[in-house]
């Protein structure tokens, strides 16, 4: 047997052993686009509510009398901006977190998070919000980054940012934060009913300095 | 999702599904990972569907992006195990043991993560260069080096001799 018909037939006994159990998670998908849908609804209602109020306090803004129409608006692009809920920019943030920090999270011994430290002692991290997308790097001794968690991110009616993972280690998985800018730091919080589980909690929430 | 769209979806999932992750499967080695892979491109095919849907062959675009997001997967997985490895001894069993070819798998397993992609592709899927390019979104002659590469390796790990032609 030539080499091309050993690695040939070893793939397809291989590949033969596996059968895949598609159905199950067929339903996940479908209910993942709802709940993505549904935050989004939520979004757009508020907007909507926010948009009535203000014409009804104010009074319907009249047109300058040589415009016939108002110009085209550009389409909106998710995450939706509404009047009352502001997005975060496109920006890059980082934080160090320390052996100390873990210990005074209370992180368990031997969680994987705890070998991502450096020789050091320190962990570097970097977070990046691009339109409707995160990505949380983790950046190890020589500086070089590997992406730790990415994802959409989404606004709810209070503006409360969720992201939510595109990683195999948690496909689906919502985060719901709160988050505001002051000066050079964001600085993010748990919302109520968040639910972060304690390493989560340590390493997104607190104050992140602007990078980029 | 409006009705006759679901229910074309469910189709194209029924039909994606086993192959796409059979595929990912014979890259990334572990059972559970394939079949989250294959999930969350399909998710993706759903999220974008009014274009996708459109597309000749959406097949081949989910294959794609679950192809790429299982070499991303190994790329990580490679750099994660080389910190394990200097934290701790490794184990003595490995996932191939229990496939039916595990000389084969642990071959593969020695493979750059787009060279593991090329031979899954070329071999097992019989896809022409040109097609493994377009997915892997990388030249031809990038893919045939990948391939001849590979190949080397390969022989040199299961002790077969290489030839110069591919049969």
């Amino acid at each position: 047997m030539s080499l091309d018909d050993r690695i040939r037939a070893g793939l397809e006994a291989n590949a033969a052993r596996f059968l895949p159990e598609g159905e199950v998670r067929l339903e996940r998908v479908h209910a993942r686009l709802r709940r993505r849908r549904a935050l989004q609804s939520a979004a757009v209602a508020a907007s909507l509510a926010a948009a009535f109020v203000i014409i009804m306090v104010v009074g319907s803004p009249r047109l300058p009398a040589d415009r016939e129409e108002p110009l085209p608006q550009p389409a909106p692009t998710v995450p939706t901006p509404s009047p009352g809920v502001q997005v975060l920019p496109d920006s890059t943030w980082s934080r160090t977190l320390t052996r100390a920090d873990a210990d005074r999270a209370g992180i368990p011994k031997g969680r994987p998070i705890l070998r991502d430290f450096g020789a050091d002692g320190r962990l570097s991290l970097s977070i990046g919000f691009q339109g409707d997308a995160f990505s949380l790097q983790v950046l190890d001794d020589d500086g070089v980054a590997e992406v730790g968690d990415s994802g959409d991110v989404t606004y709810d009616a209070p503006g409360r940012l969720i992201a939510t993972s595109d990683s195999t280690g948690c496909f689906g998985c919502e985060y719901l934060l709160t988050w505001e800018v002051r000066g050079d730091r964001l600085v993010l919080g748990s919302a109520p009913g968040a639910d972060l589980s304690r390493v989560e909690a340590f390493v997104m929430l607190g104050a992140w300095r602007r990078s980029e | 999702v409006p009705q006759g769209d679901r229910r074309e979806y469910d189709w194209h999932y029924r039909a994606c599904f086993a192959p796409v992750a059979r595929t990912v499967f014979l890259i990334v080695h572990d059972r559970t990972l394939a079949e989250d892979i294959t999930q969350e491109a399909l998710y993706r095919m759903l999220r974008h569907w009014r274009t996708v849907s459109t597309y000749e062959r959406p097949d081949a675009w989910v294959r794609g992006v679950a192809i790429r997001i299982a070499v991303r997967e190994v790329q990580r997985a490679s750099a994660r195990r080389t910190k394990e490895r200097l934290a701790q001894p490794a184990s003595a069993t490995t996932p191939y043991d229990s496939m039916p070819d595990p000389d084969v798998a642990r071959a593969v397993a020695t493979l750059a993560p787009m060279q593991r992609a090329a031979v899954v592709l070329f071999y097992w899927e019989d896809r022409p260069v040109s097609e493994i390019a377009r997915t892997l979104e990388v030249s031809e002659s990038t893919v045939k080096q990948h391939l001849f590469r590979a190949r080397h390796r390969l022989a040199e790990v299961l002790g077969e001799e290489v030839t110069d032609d591919v049969s």
